[in-house]
């Protein structure tokens, strides 16, 4: 890692540091829920990171397919597995808020219901795209996949207002229902969460550049014996031979 | 109280020990691959000085 790297890390590590201070103590407990409610600052900035970051898939899923850049197909896989780690998370904090506050740890509510079905459609991405080889058909079916899978994020989205949902919609499009300190330690965590999701998407891209850079040397290395030892098998044995 | 804000910090450790366990993976990953990058480049080069003395052994004959 060079000093810009572990410079960005120093940064993020004391943002992560003042974001906790701000979630676990500076910020007012709530009426109802009391300390619980700063479940909340995880949980929603993760569920904004899992919901951006299979946006950015959408995107590289959709550059791919129109320009077939291999640098489109290495942001997409980054996007989908960095996507599915905040899922997880938010699902998990989800379920720990919703055992004290609703009482159950899942209940089968639309946005809940929803946010599953995606982890678990792009839980089947990724399997799909290891089940295949190297190559163009594989980034193609991973691009059409998410494409298609996509579709449930605006329905994660909208869940809450087309059917009917026991998940608080806080946040709308109406503004913060909430009060001012804790939307400051919202945003100031969903500032720190998308940091450290910018650091994750560069290490992974990172990671996929260099295990297509040693396939493609080994590839052609490949080639290039089997060309070799084609040569080898064709040549003539004498070169006499050769001029008969 | 005092258990909700155990109950918070597991929480809290959980999403950030989370973060911390994937970038570990990812560093772990990319260790792995840039080694085998190295070993692979290593063994590159010794087959191409076995190939070029084998050549001028060739041409010495």
């Amino acid at each position: 890692m060079n000093w810009v790297s572990k410079g960005c890390v120093c940064l993020v590590g004391l943002l992560g540091l003042i974001d906790l201070y701000l979630a676990l103590i500076w910020s007012p407990p709530e009426a109802q829920m009391g300390d619980l409610v700063r479940i909340m600052y995880f949980h929603v900035a993760s569920a904004w990171i899992a919901l951006i970051s299979f946006c950015v898939a959408f995107g590289a899923a959709v550059g791919y397919l129109l320009t077939r850049r291999q640098r489109c197909d290495m942001v997409l896989v980054a996007a989908i597995e960095i996507g599915l780690v905040y899922t997880a998370l938010t699902l998990v904090t989800g379920a720990l808020w919703a055992k004290p506050v609703w009482n159950a740890w899942w209940t089968w509510d639309p946005r809940l219901t929803t946010t599953l079905i995606l982890w678990f459609l792009f839980i089947g991405c990724v399997l799909l795209r290891a089940s295949m080889e190297d190559g163009r058909r594989r980034a193609v079916v991973t691009a059409v996949y998410t494409v298609v899978a996509f579709l449930d994020v605006p329905l994660i989205h909208l869940s809450v207002r087309l059917w009917r949902s026991i998940h608080p919609d806080l946040v709308n499009d109406t503004g913060f229902h909430m009060p001012g300190s804790m939307a400051f330690t919202l945003m100031f965590g969903f500032v720190v969460f998308f940091l450290v999701y910018v650091l994750l998407l560069y290490l992974r891209v990172r990671l996929e550049w260099t295990r297509r850079t040693l396939a493609r040397m080994r590839g052609q290395a490949g080639v290039r014996e089997t060309l070799v030892g084609e040569a080898y098998r064709t040549a003539p044995s004498t070169p006499m031979d050769g001029r008969r | 109280m005092s258990h909700q804000l155990g109950y918070l910090w597991a929480v809290t450790l959980l999403v950030w020990g989370g973060t911390c366990l994937y970038v570990m993976s990812l560093w772990r990953r990319q260790r792995q691959v840039e080694r085998a990058l190295r070993e692979w480049q290593l063994e590159q080069a010794s087959v191409q000085k076995c190939d070029e003395s084998a050549s001028f052994t060739a041409a010495d004959d």
